[in-house]
């Protein structure tokens, strides 16, 4: 229950815990915060653990006629050695060079330390006097099987799918496809030989699950070391292309307002409203007056960017306007 | 004397007042431009009738009969007293070999004239007489393309009677569905792929029809009218679409063509010859169409007038999103030589 040591790491959390706020009200630090809410939280698993292993501080009061304690003592009641202390203190590692990696390793140590406290608790539990294998079946079944399968299966989803899919990424296009159809034909098979034999020991069955699990860590390793194979996007054609910005009522394009393009040829104009809240388009005429034919209007935006593309005319001098605003233009040639 | 009714009583009379309900709207005999099940105005539309209706009543049989059976089986089988058991059977079956190969055989009945036609639906009718018109769905109107005659035109979609039309549909943003219920069923129409269905009607006529699949805002405010001509009335139609109007040079029109070059209408509107944009409906013909804004408004200068003022306040819209038009904070003097412009557009 609550002995000394609980008390003082649940002093600890809530002391933490006021410090990270306290400390991003003054400094407005994040990383701070998180540092110091990570040491509230690592706090916090640590008395939760030692609330629920440690015994009272003082022995009970027990009144000289009282019956003898006959509490039941497992014949396993000897500790065995621990590697949750270990495991907390690398966790206290990893959040410690957190100042210099940055959020990723706070990530990674509290997850740590999170793994560490389960553990540790789960650990201490064991070896309680009042651990039967019967209440441990309980609680496995209502706590740990509803959450641990399920996030089990996915990671086991997720390792096989992200290392799988770097090979893939790797190698040719066509051999990817020969690859996962070969792979996807051996699991198959595999498993419906293991499904067929059931008198598959244990052993050799965490066996193969570890052989398995080595082939598909070093090959997702390696081949994600190695990088991804370049991806030609074949419709990409490289086309000229010509910013435009329209701020404070004005295009700004460099050189004397002048477009210039080749003729008859597919272009781009990248277009930019920083006027936020005015529209604003890019739009070509082969005159400004109400004669002249028009050639391409833009999709009008008033915020953000818009990309055009169409064909350039035939040789010649045309002009760009906005068409909301006529003061806006410029000369756009066809060489 | 019970003053308020009991909860089981007022379930009671609720239920009897929904049931006249429903059956009061049977009695609305007023003709009814979307209605589906009755008096289908084309081939295809018939085709489709002769199979909805053989089905609909196979389906209305057995809906009774099942739930007869379960009213039935409830009261007559109720347990009446507490120790009651019913007796213990185990199956029957020949039972269930009936109530397994019945509907078996009638599903398969159905399915095969379900095929049928859809086979049917699926003919790409071709030939000189055919009209090919491209169906473009925007948020929230509808874009019509002939590219036989190369004419576009917005919401009014003008057929000859009597004549098989093959039309091609695809969307510009999301997806929508192309409904003209007297002539034809839905068909979705999807950013990035084509579509086809083929519409025919039998004789002249005005045929209501809608986007029927959810698009957003304005998804209510997306409807269409297919205006199926005589040949002569069709013929003449395409000669005035495909003829451009002339630019105004005098008067409120000419001004208005000004302003429709600088107030930004020539950045999203298309007029022949006039302006190139790509964004709104293509008004080159304009003033030849008797609805505007998604076959919402009538298309007349008060409509126009209210319409210009604030187009968002009219018909829901997000401009800013880049969906629909914006106010564009146009005067009155602006407005009258605005509509003098999109009159002159016939």
């Amino acid at each position: 229950m609550f002995s000394l040591a609980s008390k003082l790491y649940f002093a600890l959390a809530g002391f933490a815990l006021a410090t990270a706020l306290g400390y991003r009200a003054t400094t407005g630090d994040r990383q701070g915060e998180l540092i110091f809410f990570g040491l509230a939280l690592g706090a916090l698993v640590i008395a939760l653990a030692v609330t629920a292993t440690a015994g009272q501080d003082l022995e009970p009061y027990v009144t000289a006629d009282a019956p003898p304690d006959r509490r039941p003592v497992s014949p396993t009641a000897a500790a065995g050695a621990s590697p949750w202390p270990l495991v907390l203190a690398a966790s206290a590692a990893v959040l410690a060079v957190t100042t210099v990696v940055g959020a990723p390793a706070l990530i990674a140590g509290l997850i740590i330390a999170f793994i560490a406290g389960l553990g540790w608790t789960g650990q201490a539990w064991r070896e309680h006097h009042s651990f039967t294998p019967r209440n441990s079946a309980a609680v496995g079944n209502r706590l740990v099987a509803p959450v641990a399968l399920p996030v089990g299966a996915f990671l086991v989803a997720a390792f096989i799918a992200i290392g799988v899919s770097r090979v893939l990424l790797h190698i040719p296009e066509q051999a990817a496809t020969v690859t996962f159809i070969v792979v996807g034909a051996l699991v198959l098979t595999t498993f419906f030989v293991i499904a067929a034999r059931p008198r598959l020991t244990s052993a050799a069955l965490t066996g193969f699950a570890a052989a398995a699990f080595v082939v598909v860590a070093v090959a997702g390793v390696s081949f994600a070391a190695a990088g991804e194979r370049k991806i030609v996007n074949e419709h990409k054609v490289e086309t000229p292309e010509q910013d435009v910005v329209a701020l404070n009522t004005a295009f700004v394009v460099p050189s004397d307002a002048v477009i210039t393009f080749a003729a008859d040829e597919q272009v781009e104009v990248d277009f930019t409203n920083k006027d936020t809240g005015t529209f604003h388009n890019w739009a070509v005429y082969t005159s400004q007056d109400t004669k002249g034919k028009p050639i391409f209007n833009g999709r009008p935006i008033d915020h953000g960017r818009a990309v055009y593309r169409f064909t350039t005319p035939g040789p010649g001098t045309y002009v760009y306007v906005c068409d909301f605003h006529s003061s806006m233009k410029g000369e756009f040639v066809i060489r | 004397m019970r003053l308020s009714p009991t909860p089981a009583r007022r379930a009671r009379l609720g239920a009897a007042v929904l049931a006249l309900l429903l059956l009061a709207t049977g009695c609305a005999r007023e003709t009814m431009p979307q209605d589906v099940l009755s008096h289908p105005q084309g081939p295809i539309a018939r085709r489709l009738e002769h199979l909805i209706n053989p089905v609909f009543l196979i389906a209305a049989f057995f809906f009774v009969l099942v739930q007869g059976l379960v009213i039935y089986a409830a009261i007559r089988f109720r347990r009446r007293s507490d120790d009651e058991a019913p007796v213990q059977v185990h199956g029957s079956a020949k039972l269930e070999l009936t109530w397994t190969v019945v509907p078996a055989v009638l599903l398969l009945g159905v399915g095969i004239f379900t095929l049928a036609n859809l086979f049917f639906l699926d003919q790409q009718p071709k030939g000189p007489d055919v009209v090919q018109v491209d169906v473009i769905g925007h948020q929230w109107w509808w874009e019509f393309k002939y590219p036989q005659y190369k004419i576009t035109t917005a919401n009014e979609l003008h057929i000859p009677a009597g004549k098989k039309v093959a039309i091609k549909m695809t969307s510009t943003d999301v997806i929508h569905s192309f409904w003209p219920p007297k002539l034809a069923g839905k068909v979705d129409v999807i950013p990035g792929r084509t579509n086809h269905m083929v519409i025919e009607a039998d004789a002249p006529g005005n045929f209501f029809g809608q986007c029927a699949e959810f698009c957003g805002l304005s998804h209510a405010n997306m409807r269409l009218r297919v205006i199926a001509d005589s040949q002569a009335d069709f013929d003449t139609w395409v000669a005035d679409q495909t003829t451009a109007a002339a630019l105004p040079v005098t008067g409120d029109a000419a001004a208005g063509a000004a302003l429709f070059r600088s107030k930004g209408c020539s950045g999203c509107h298309t007029v022949d010859g006039y302006s190139a944009g790509l964004v709104g409906p293509n008004l080159t013909h304009f003033n030849s169409r008797a609805r505007f804004a998604g076959y919402i408004f009538d298309n007349n200068d008060e409509m126009l007038r209210k319409w210009l003022r604030n187009p968002p306040a009219m018909k829901p819209m997000n401009p800013n999103k880049g969906l629909g038009m914006p106010n564009l904070h146009l005067s009155e003097d602006e407005i009258t030589k605005l509509i003098a412009y999109l009159d002159s557009l016939k």
